[in-house]
């Protein structure tokens, strides 16, 4: 008894691998003429969780394919612990990859799914049978090693491929899209199963996804790519809160994009308000973006000003009930929409036809250079 | 019966291929039928008159191989399988039989070999246009008439000193199959998804790990197929054979032909009906297989 005690006590990590260093300087890729990745340069941190995230066609999976290394860049290196990696093929990067459609092999049961890489390495049968079933419990498929991937679900298949990535204990996971096909509650169980599989693993993970939320949700880290370009590396809390350009601001969470315009004699103001001067923003520049996340605004009457606000008229255009909180979809006088949330407890009396004032503080709002390309309602 | 046995192998061609792929249909005309002009009523009706247009002569040397007297009366009018008695203890023809089969085996693992290494390697091909152009290249003997390419063969091989040896009836035949290999293993690795081996790559295997242990047995459906209608193809043979051939090296179809001028007895009708036999067997062996392979992986 006290024996199975200490054993479950010192269980030894059973996938635990150090997380590599991944150095991602200066590259560019090419398609015929197009222009796939446009100078990415990206340094990764052993252990790290870094997700890649952006719109379809911005870079993400030819980001992911120029690590694995079943594509090479056209100018830049990529270097894996130091290593740069420009002539090792595929094979030799031990980098472990899970496919958005898993790419299990299907005449092979799970087991030999998973001692795959093991026997590509020679490792003695005993070892490979135990480190096969170390794996099935790590993403908690035990008993499930003599079926065939045809006979396991879409999320039991994800395991699988997850399994087989990390069996080897590959000091870098790529995972491109992994829960793109599964329906919203498993996507959520298999976020926390990462998380965890990530965390007893050890090994640095590269995740690419377009869904903002997993990524907020996921990673230590975000890369938010556009057009194939990095426009801004950071932890989800620092996107959100400063947002380094209005695709960022635009991309990660709703926010209400207002025009800034500065006058002749240098005053910036807002459809026609005074702003305080914006930091944030070249000394030449004409024109800037006010970004104001939903929680940050409020609505509040028209004679209800307060001194460290700054107010627009607006017309609430929908009101939308969700329980914790509610959505408010406003119009402002330009035709430029704008949201505001408000939490249970702090819920305004305001209700779609109202007109009222929407208001916030300088400086829970964010100035970014340059024109958002305007939402109009 | 020059024309007639001729007449089968352009037949296999045409047929049996399409009939693999559809699904369990072996009668040329049916395959077609089934595969590309719906249910349509005259659709049905034409495809069962081309049907027995092409299969009723065939069938007439059946119970001709079992008459009870010498002679190709039809429909005989006593029975006996003395024919088949005569086929096989007579050396000339049992002989011919194992050169046949054994020139069939050779020249089947040839093409099976040749022919999914081919089929592989051009789906890899970048240049989409030069793989197409590849592809058709090993086609080339389903296109040519085979007159041509007798003529052709004859005239290389004698200089190489092929003709009249059995490396020769094996290359011969080989190229003959070749497309039978290229079109059955193409289009399994049609529904080959390569991201498979790109993931068997990234967990450590190298190029030929990665073909023996994903590729070859998820296409092995269609190898086999491939190799089974290389084989038929090496073993009714005649055109090609007739050129290539010496007296001492003759292979069966050959000794069909050649016993139509010279003998005058039904053994030649036990001996067709073996070929039939044989070929008809084979081939539905193929295309069960091929009909395992969707079920297996389930598409
Ligand atoms: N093999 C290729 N040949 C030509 N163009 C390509 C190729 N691979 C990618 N591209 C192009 O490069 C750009 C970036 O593609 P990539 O696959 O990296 O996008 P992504 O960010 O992964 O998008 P998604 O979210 O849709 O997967 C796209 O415009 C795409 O069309
Ligand atoms: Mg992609």
């Amino acid at each position: 008894m006290s024996d199975a005690g200490t054993s479950i006590g010192g269980a030894r990590n059973p996938v635990a691998a150090g997380g590599s260093r991944l150095v991602i300087d200066g590259v560019v890729k090419q398609f015929g003429g197009h222009t796939a990745l446009a100078d990415v340069s990206l340094d990764v941190q052993p252990g790290e969780f870094m997700t890649l995230l952006g719109p379809s066609g911005s870079g993400k999976s030819t980001t992911l394919n120029l690590v694995s290394g079943f594509a090479q860049p056209d100018e830049g290196t990529v270097r894996i612990d130091g290593v740069d990696m420009a002539s090792v093929p595929p094979r030799r990067r031990n980098v472990g990859m899970v496919f958005q459609n898993y790419a299990l092999f299907p005449h092979l049961t799970i087991e030999a799914n998973i001692a795959f890489p093991l026997r590509q390495r020679r490792v003695p049968r005993p070892e490979q049978a135990r480190r096969v079933a170390e794996a099935l419990g790590t993403v908690r498929l035990e008993g499930y090693g003599q079926r065939y991937p045809a006979q396991l679900s879409g999320g039991q298949q994800q395991r699988v491929a997850l399994a087989r990535a990390i069996v080897f204990r590959p000091g870098l996971l790529l995972m491109d899209e992994p829960l793109g096909a599964l329906d919203r509650g498993l996507r959520e169980s298999m976020q926390s199963e990462i998380r965890r599989i990530h965390r007893e693993a050890g090994s640095t993970v590269l995740f690419v996804t377009h869904d903002q939320e997993e990524a907020l949700a996921l990673s230590d880290r975000i890369a938010v790519f556009h057009e194939g370009r990095i426009e801004q590396v950071g932890t989800g809390h620092e996107l959100y809160l400063h947002p380094a350009s209005t695709f960022v601001a635009g991309f990660l969470g709703e926010s209400t994009m207002l025009p800034a315009e500065r006058s002749a004699g240098g005053a910036w103001s807002v459809l026609g308000v005074r702003v305080p001067a914006p930091s944030a923003v070249p000394d030449a520049a004409r024109s800037a973006t006010v970004v104001v996340r939903p929680e940050r605004a409020r609505l509040r009457a028209v004679d209800d000003a307060r001194q460290d606000e700054l107010g627009l008229s607006v017309q609430v255009l929908e009101d939308v009930y969700l329980g914790a909180d509610r959505k408010l979809r406003v119009r402002f006088a330009d035709g430029t929409a704008g949201v505001v949330r408000e939490v249970a407890g702090s819920m305004s009396p305001w209700r779609a036809g109202d007109r009222v004032e929407f208001a916030w503080r300088p400086a829970d709002s964010a100035v970014l250079p340059g024109s958002a390309a305007p939402a109009v309602l | 019966m020059k024309g007639r046995v001729t007449g089968e192998v352009t037949g296999t061609v045409t047929g049996t291929v399409p009939a693999a792929q559809t699904g369990g249909v072996t009668a040329t005309a049916k395959a077609k039928g089934t595969g590309t002009v719906a249910r349509h009523p005259f659709a049905v009706v034409a495809a069962v008159v081309v049907a027995l247009l092409l299969v009723v002569p065939t069938l007439v040397v059946v119970p001709i191989s079992f008459t009870g007297k010498a002679s190709f009366v039809f429909p005989p009018d006593s029975w006996s399988l003395r024919w088949y008695g005569n086929l096989f203890s007579d050396s000339r023809w049992t002989s011919a039989l194992r050169r046949s089969l054994w020139i069939a085996l050779l020249s089947s693992v040839l093409a099976t070999t040749v022919g999914t290494a081919a089929s592989v390697g051009l789906t890899r091909w970048r240049r989409r246009r030069w793989a197409a152009a590849a592809r058709a290249l090993l086609l080339v003997p389903v296109f040519v008439p085979a007159i041509v390419l007798a003529i052709g063969i004859y005239t290389v091989f004698g200089s190489l000193g092929l003709l009249g040896t059995v490396t020769g009836f094996v290359l011969a035949h080989a190229s003959l199959g070749v497309p039978f290999v290229v079109i059955s293993v193409t289009a399994v690795l049609q529904s080959f998804d390569v991201q498979l081996e790109r993931a068997a790559e990234s967990l450590g295997a190298g190029r030929w790990a990665v073909f023996r242990q994903i590729t070859l047995p998820l296409i092995l459906p269609g190898v086999l197929a491939g190799a089974l209608f290389a084989f038929v193809a090496s073993f009714d043979e005649i055109l090609v054979s007739l050129f290539i051939k010496s007296p001492f090296l003759e292979t069966f179809p050959i000794r069909v032909y050649q016993s139509v001028d010279n003998d005058t007895d039904p053994t030649v009708a036990a001996a067709s009906t073996l070929v039939l036999v044989v070929t008809t067997l084979v081939i539905l062996v193929a295309v069960r297989i091929s009909t395992l392979r969707t079920r297996r992986l389930g598409t």
